[in-house]
């Protein structure tokens, strides 16, 4: 492995990988940022339940997109929820630190967490009808986002809400701003959604599913928007799917979860061309793809797929 | 039988269906005028061979699922006429067109009876049917049932439990057990595999495959995902607004797409091979209401090439070489292209 690679293998650990000599080289632009991100052994549970989120590491540069991936239970969604402080009442974190732009995120008091919330850090979810307000329409809610996080006066966060609205490719942003999320589609409330989380020019936007819920060629245009919005902000964006081809357009590098483990990270070539480990690799032959056709898609096999603790 | 086996096993002409939406157009922003209508499904027209796999996909709202209801007669046709097996369903009479086709649905969670262990669901149209030996504990149905389960790899351990013990995939298996424990000729899958996690997606995928081949079955695949169709279908039809736009072997489909919309479908799918990486997306903004359907074809709003004949004329579909048929009024200079 080159100096590089063990650069990467070193700096970006991984504690649920196991072997460090399987740590991935990284692309030489992500090196030459500074880490905005990183958690270090994050261990999160529910109640008495072994932990959903069991020694995560990784780490995020400044503008840099990082790929999440793996199946629903992987415990990719309540990382990022700890990171926010939004896991539900049940869920504690019971071990392991995150640090953002310097700051020990989990020492900070709830109200500090809060100014960093939306702010530094904002989040789009999959779905966006019932993450936005119904009974407000979609321009008041963006202007409230402008307002709170920016200070603006009311008149001037409406037409602060108009001009995100076009940024974000909302034709007619205008009229739309007086609609309410009922009136529109979903790519729609897709597109408000993502104005409000950009409105305070965060540093990380973390995309919880952004597109899954959406039809194919809607999907491409939102990840094509957020795509130029990372770019044109310098926001670092933290895309977590469980779709790989999503993951393989948009991510420069990408963490590989399962049952709350990170069994592999690496730049999105390799772990597509050259995945280490079998999960991953299995994950990849279970893929049905449009650009080639197989004869039979790979099973995971059994002992793959069961948790540890279950397997005799 | 006296049917000619090359008779398809399915065949629609002209089929439509209007739904009359609560939803009433605008008079004056009042909201008084006439109910809205929406042509769900409108003027569709096409055959599945025996044995084979015929996907249609399409977005949200194009009518593939109202499509797949009309075809098992779930749903009465505004106009048009269905055959099956060369006769109409009414012709079989209800019960006898039951149990030879079967339907397989999304959510496999809501088709299953909660109160109802997985053997007696897997039981239940053997009793319906009075297929099988009558009888209680242990006898003939109960035995059918578990060697359905068996088939599908749902092995005793889990015949006694409810729908809520299993998995997600595991679910899906005995929705598949219990679609095929009367040996239909014909199953429509709406959407099979869309909530399921990759690698149980792919187990799914396999194992209708897999009883594809050992019953002889046909499929009506029904799904928004192009790559997993792609894997799945033998013929694909593709679906906008209710239309059919464009038909052909999915090898053709994929490799010569004509229609402009399919082509946008396709280039929107990500690929999962960061080399491999999209260009901007074709298709700008949402498609028209169903409700408000544009005239001429219905793509023209979103089409890249439309001309003044888009606008106004609605494009018939129709075949051009090798089984290929496209709905496009430009069709033909789109297959010069192709093969210029």
């Amino acid at each position: 492995m080159s100096a590089l690679g063990m650069l990467g293998a070193e700096s970006f650990n991984l504690t649920g990988g196991g072997d460090p000599g399987k740590g991935v080289p990284l692309p030489s632009a992500a090196l030459s940022r500074q880490p905005l991100l990183s958690l270090t052994d994050l261990v999160v549970g529910f109640g008495s339940a072994p932990p959903a989120v069991n020694g995560v590491s990784f780490s995020l540069a400044a503008g840099e997109c990082l790929g999440l991936v793996g199946e629903s239970g992987s415990g990719k969604s309540v990382t990022c929820l700890a990171l926010m402080g939004l896991l539900p009442p049940q869920a504690v974190v019971r071990g392991g630190g995150a640090t953002f732009a310097g700051r020990q995120v989990f020492d900070l008091d709830p109200r500090a967490r809060a100014a960093l919330r939306g702010r530094e850090i904002a989040m789009v979810f999959q779905d966006p009808l019932g993450a936005l307000n119904p009974v407000h329409s979609v321009g008041w809610q963006i202007a409230e986002a402008l307002m709170l996080n920016q200070g603006l006066s009311e008149r001037q966060a409406r037409a602060g809400a108009v001009a995100l609205m076009a940024r974000v490719g909302i034709p007619e942003p205008k009229r739309r701003a007086q609609a309410y999320p009922h009136q529109m589609s979903g790519g729609m409330n897709q597109r408000v959604m993502i104005a409000i989380a950009i409105a305070a020019k965060p540093k990380l936007l973390i995309a919880d599913e952004p597109t899954t819920a959406l039809d194919v060629t809607i999907q491409a245009q939102i990840l094509d928007l957020l795509d130029d919005l990372r770019r044109e902000l310098d926001m670092a964006l933290l895309l977590i799917t469980h779709d790989l081809g999503v993951v393989a357009q948009m991510a420069e590098r990408v963490v590989v979860m399962r049952h709350g483990t990170v069994v592999e990270s690496g730049a999105v070539d390799a772990i597509f061309h050259a995945p280490q480990h079998a999960y991953t690799r299995a994950l990849l032959g279970a893929v049905p793809r449009l650009d080639r056709r197989v004869a039979r898609l790979a099973s995971l096999p059994e002992a793959l797929h069961l948790p540890e603790a279950l397997q005799a | 039988m006296t049917v000619p086996a090359e008779t398809p096993l399915v065949e629609v002409t002209g089929l439509r269906r209007v739904f009359r939406g609560g939803r009433r157009a605008s008079f004056g922003g009042l909201g008084f005028g006439p109910r809205l209508e929406c042509r769900a499904v409108d003027d569709v027209s096409f055959s599945i061979r025996r044995h084979e796999t015929f996907g249609l996909v399409g977005e949200s709202g194009c009518g593939k699922s109202t499509l797949g209801k009309l075809i098992l007669d779930l749903l009465a046709p505004s106009a048009g006429r269905l055959r099956f097996d060369g006769k109409a369903p009414a012709d079989w009479g209800k019960r006898a067109f039951r149990r030879r086709a079967q339907l397989v649905f999304q959510d496999s969670l809501g088709a299953l009876d909660p109160r109802q262990s997985i053997l007696a669901q897997v039981r239940e149209p053997l009793d319906i049917h009075d297929v099988g030996p009558r009888g209680g504990r242990g006898a003939g149905r109960d035995e059918l049932a578990a060697a359905m389960l068996h088939e599908v790899g749902l092995d005793e351990a889990y015949h006694g439990r409810y729908p809520h013990q299993l998995s997600g995939g595991q679910q899906q298996r005995a929705v598949i057990a219990r679609a095929l424990v009367l040996r239909p000729d014909f199953v429509v899958c709406d959407e099979p595999v869309s909530a399921l996690d990759v690698s149980i997606q792919a187990q799914v995928i396999n194992l209708l495959r897999d009883m594809q081949h050992r019953y002889g079955l046909t499929y009506l695949f029904i799904s928004h995902d192009l790559s997993v169709v792609r894997h799945s279908a033998d013929r694909i039809g593709v679906m906008y607004l209710g239309r059919l736009v464009e038909l052909a072997d999915g090898e053709s489909l994929f490799e010569r797409p004509l229609h402009p919309y399919t082509k946008a479908l396709i280039a929107a799918v990500p690929i999962p091979d960061p080399r491999k990486r999209r260009d901007t997306p074709v298709l700008r903004g949402d498609p028209p209401s169903p409700f408000a359907p544009p005239p001429g074809c219905r793509f023209h709003t979103r089409c890249p090439h439309a001309e003044a004949r888009c606008r106004s004329e609605v494009p018939e579909l129709r075949a051009l070489a090798d089984g290929h048929a496209v709905a496009c009024h430009l069709a033909e200079r789109f297959a010069r292209e192709v093969t210029a």
